[in-house]
Parts: C-alpha cells; sequence; structure tokens
C-alpha cells in the first residue's frame, strides 16, 4: 500500500507544481499534498506512516524553498504532533479531522515560517494572512471528499486480487500442491 | 292513376334538365372565343375561388409545417456542421495566434542572447513552487548542460533569479521576487545604488539614502557589482517612494520587470558566480 500512496503523493506534488498555478488566484490552490500527509499520518501505521512522511517531505524540499531539509523536519512534527493527538482523542469521527488538519496546517507553516526566518534572518519572508486563510478554508473543504478517496483507495487496495502476474514473485517450490 | 303520376314527374324533369342544358350550351357558346369573363364565370371564380383560397391556405399550413420539419432536419444537420467548422477554425487559429507568440517570444530571446556578453543557453519552466512562503521555479536544464549554482536566469523583460540546485537534467532556480534574493542594482537615470529583494508582490530597493533622487517611473537596473548578473539586465521600474521624517533610507518598492506568474522560456547566462564555489 506504502508505494501506491507514494506514488499518489507524487503525482499530486506534480498537479501542484505544474498545473495548479493555472487556477486563478481568487481561487486558491489546495495544498493537496498536505492533506495526503495528514491521512497517512492518521490512518496508516506508525513505521509505514513514518517512512512515508519523511520521503514525501524530502520531495518537497526538492521542489520547494530554498532549505533543505526544512519541509521534512516540519512534516516530522507534524507526524508526532497529529499521531499523539489522533491517539489520545476521545472522539473518533471523520468530522473532527478538519480541525486537526487545519491545526496541523498551522502549525506546519508557522514552524517552516519560523526555521525560515532563523535560517536566514536577513530575509524575513514576510507572513501572509489572506494567503494563508484562503488556504485553511479550501483545506476545510477539500478535506473530507479528498480523505473519502484515499479511503476509497485504502479498500481497493486491501481487496486488490494477488499479483499473480508479477515476474519476481516467488513460487512455491511445488506449484501443484492444493 | 299512379302510373300517370310518374310520367308527368319524368316529363317535368326531363324539362328542367333540357332547359339548364340549352342553357348551358347557349352560354358556352356565347362565350367562345371571348376574353373576358361573363357573370357565371364570375361566380364561379367567386366560389371557388374561396375554396381554393381555403384549401390552399389548410394545405399551406401543413405543407409548410412538413417543410420546416423537413429544413429543420436539414438545418440541424447544416448547423451541427457549421458548429464542427467553427471549432475547426477556431483551434486553426488559436494556434496560429501560439505560433506566432511563440515565434516573437523566442525571436526576443534570441536577439537576447546575441546581446548577451557570455554564453547562453535557453531553459524552459517545468515547475512552480506551490508552498506559501518561497519562490522557485524548476527548469529542464541541468548540471549536464553546464548549468551550476549561481548562475543568473533572465528573460526578455528582465532579470528573473538565479540557479541554487542541479541534478544532472534539471535546476532550481530562485526567483528575485523570493525574499531570499537580493540583486545588487543601480537606478537608470542617476546611478543611484541599492540593493533589491523580493517580497510578497514585487521587489522593494534597499539602501536608497533619503537624499538621492529617485521619483516613480525610474528604471532599475542590474550594477553588475555582487559578480551574479552582468550589468545593466532590466530589473523593474520604480512605483513608489515613501521618505519617512527618521532614519537614513528611502522605502522604495519597484515593479519587477519580468512577469514572474508567465514565465515560460529562460535564458540561464553561463556565467561562473562565487556561488558555485
Amino acid at each position: 500500500m506504502g508505494p501506491v500512496f507514494f506514488g499518489f503523493g507524487i503525482l499530486l506534488l506534480v498537479l501542484q507544481t505544474t498545473t495548479f498555478h493555472l487556477l486563478p488566484s481568487w481561487l486558491g490552490r489546495p495544498d493537496l499534498l498536505f492533506l495526503l500527509l495528514c491521512f497517512i499520518i492518521i490512518y496508516f501505521e506508525t513505521g509505514p506512516g513514518l517512512i512515508l512522511t519523511l520521503l514525501l517531505g524530502m520531495l518537497v524540499d526538492v521542489f520547494s524553498g530554498v532549505h533543505l531539509g526544512l519541509h521534512s523536519l516540519a512534516y516530522l512534527l507534524l507526524f508526532l504532533v497529529l499521531r499523539t493527538m489522533v491517539r489520545n482523542l476521545a472522539i473518533q469521527g471523520s468530522l473532527h479531522q478538519i480541525p486537526l488538519v487545519i491545526a496541523g496546517f498551522l502549525a506546519t507553516t508557522s514552524f517552516v515560517h519560523l526555521l525560515a526566518t532563523l535560517l536566514a534572518p536577513e530575509n524575513p519572508v514576510l507572513w501572509n494572512w489572506p494567503l494563508l486563510l484562503q488556504n485553511i478554508i479550501i483545506l476545510g473543504i477539500v478535506c473530507l471528499p479528498f480523505f473519502q478517496l484515499c479511503q476509497g483507495l485504502m479498500t481497493l487496495l486491501d481487496k486488490r486480487p494477488p499479483m499473480i502476474w508479477m515476474p519476481f514473485r516467488r513460487h512455491p517450490p511445488n506449484r501443484f500442491k492444493v | 292513376m299512379k302510373k300517370r303520376g310518374k310520367r308527368a314527374r319524368q316529363a317535368r324533369n326531363l324539362l328542367v334538365f333540357g332547359f339548364v342544358a340549352a342553357l348551358l350550351v347557349i352560354i358556352i357558346f356565347t362565350s367562345l372565343g371571348r376574353k373576358e369573363f361573363n357573370v357565371f364565370h364570375k361566380l364561379g371564380l367567386e366560389v371557388v375561388g374561396v375554396a381554393q383560397a381555403v384549401s390552399t391556405g389548410i394545405g399551406g399550413y401543413f405543407g409548410g409545417i412538413w417543410t420546416d420539419y423537413r429544413e429543420l432536419i436539414n438545418v440541424r444537420e447544416e448547423n451541427r456542421r457549421l458548429r464542427e467548422e467553427l471549432r475547426q477554425h477556431k483551434a486553426a487559429t488559436s494556434q496560429y495566434r501560439e505560433a506566432v507568440a511563440t515565434n516573437v517570444r523566442l525571436k526576443k530571446l534570441l536577439e537576447l542572447r546575441e546581446s548577451l556578453p557570455d554564453p547562453t543557453i535557453t531553459a524552459r519552466v517545468i515547475g512552480r513552487d506551490s508552498s506559501l512562503w518561497f519562490k522557485t521555479i524548476t527548469i529542464d536544464r541541468g548540471s549536464s548542460d553546464g548549468v551550476e549554482r549561481g548562475m543568473p536566469v533572465v528573460t526578455v523583460e528582465g532579470v528573473v533569479g538565479q540557479v541554487i540546485n542541479t541534478s544532472p537534467n534539471y535546476a532550481k532556480v530562485l526567483l528575485a521576487n523570493d525574499p531570499n534574493s537580493a540583486i545588487d542594482v543601480i537606478v537608470q537615470k542617476n546611478r543611484v545604488q541599492g540593493i533589491v529583494r523580493g517580497d510578497s508582490d514585487g521587489f522593494t530597493l534597499h539602501y536608497v539614502l533619503r537624499t538621492s533622487d529617485v521619483a516613480e517611473g525610474d528604471h532599475v537596473i542590474t550594477s553588475g557589482l555582487g559578480g551574479v548578473f552582468p550589468k545593466g539586465l532590466p530589473v523593474g521600474q520604480v512605483s513608489e517612494v515613501v521618505r519617512a521624517r527618521r532614519g537614513m533610507f528611502q522605502s522604495i518598492q519597484v515593479e519587477p520587470a519580468a512577469n514572474f506568474s508567465r514565465l515560460e522560456h529562460l535564458i540561464i547566462i553561463m556565467k561562473k558566480s562565487s556561488l558555485a564555489e
């Protein structure tokens, strides 16, 4: 499941960096990769979830920003905070995920902003409230449908037939054994 | 008695029919060779004419419906054909327009390339930074093409930024409107020096003394100092000047010469930079 979601993450990153800028600025650009990251943190097992989070963070570092490692670190922090919150929350439903995602987004962007300012204090990054609020609203709207889509993908992957066509799949020694 | 009555009736009928037939024969023969209607002709025409009119009207009505229906089918077919033709023509026009625009843009790029002292290489923008705080782009040229960290990137309109990371086939460019970018510039009219930094909307020109004469509309160009950008490249135009009561420097906003939201083809100046080391 992990590789598929990693591929999905790459697809979202490509979409975000190549086509989303064509959308009118008043409509905003949804950070779907961040939503995917939140989904992975909430629904995946700790090990695969952490690995995927770091891999995606590294990828984002390549295509975004100036300081490498910034997003990886921010996403790692997001993983720790969000995971702890999800585990300790009494409510386990779909609606509570919206404030979780929004809180996570605010925390991550603030952390990236803070770290970027600390790493280059001579070049302060301007805090942009309107843009931030626009992103938060978009995330709030898109969150649940996107999570539904990811759940669907997860269910589909769980139900898939065994991949007998895979060339490197190990066959049992006795193929005729029932 | 009965038989006699029947005969009398037959005789009467014969008389009436004979009279009418004789009258008709007389009328026909009297009108033979004439060109004008007589009373009977006119009467006939009036009566039949009304019927004809009504009949023609009804026939015309239904015939019209049928013709309309048939024509509607044809019109629908024709409409579809014309729409298809229009779509094709529009697509062709759009392609021609795009080709002309690309041609003009590439011609300008070529002119700029030839005017630059250092060797250059053209690149295409393939990706944009999607984060909130940073402004970078990805281009389709990398270290295998000779692109190195620190090389300046320009376009026909002016300065775009500089290369900050490379891989064999791709490179990341820090745009000049990113807060981490700083370019040494001069105001073209009076050679006042300053440093342009990126902010969210455009550029801010720093370190220009309050006594310096800088006004809206002044052109800002690269100074050549700093060793990254060649001298004289357009950076932007002064859009706002604020002289505060206190402080040594003016607050100057600069409208970028390059349109950062519409970058497509760029020129990388293959100049060794201090950043490369």
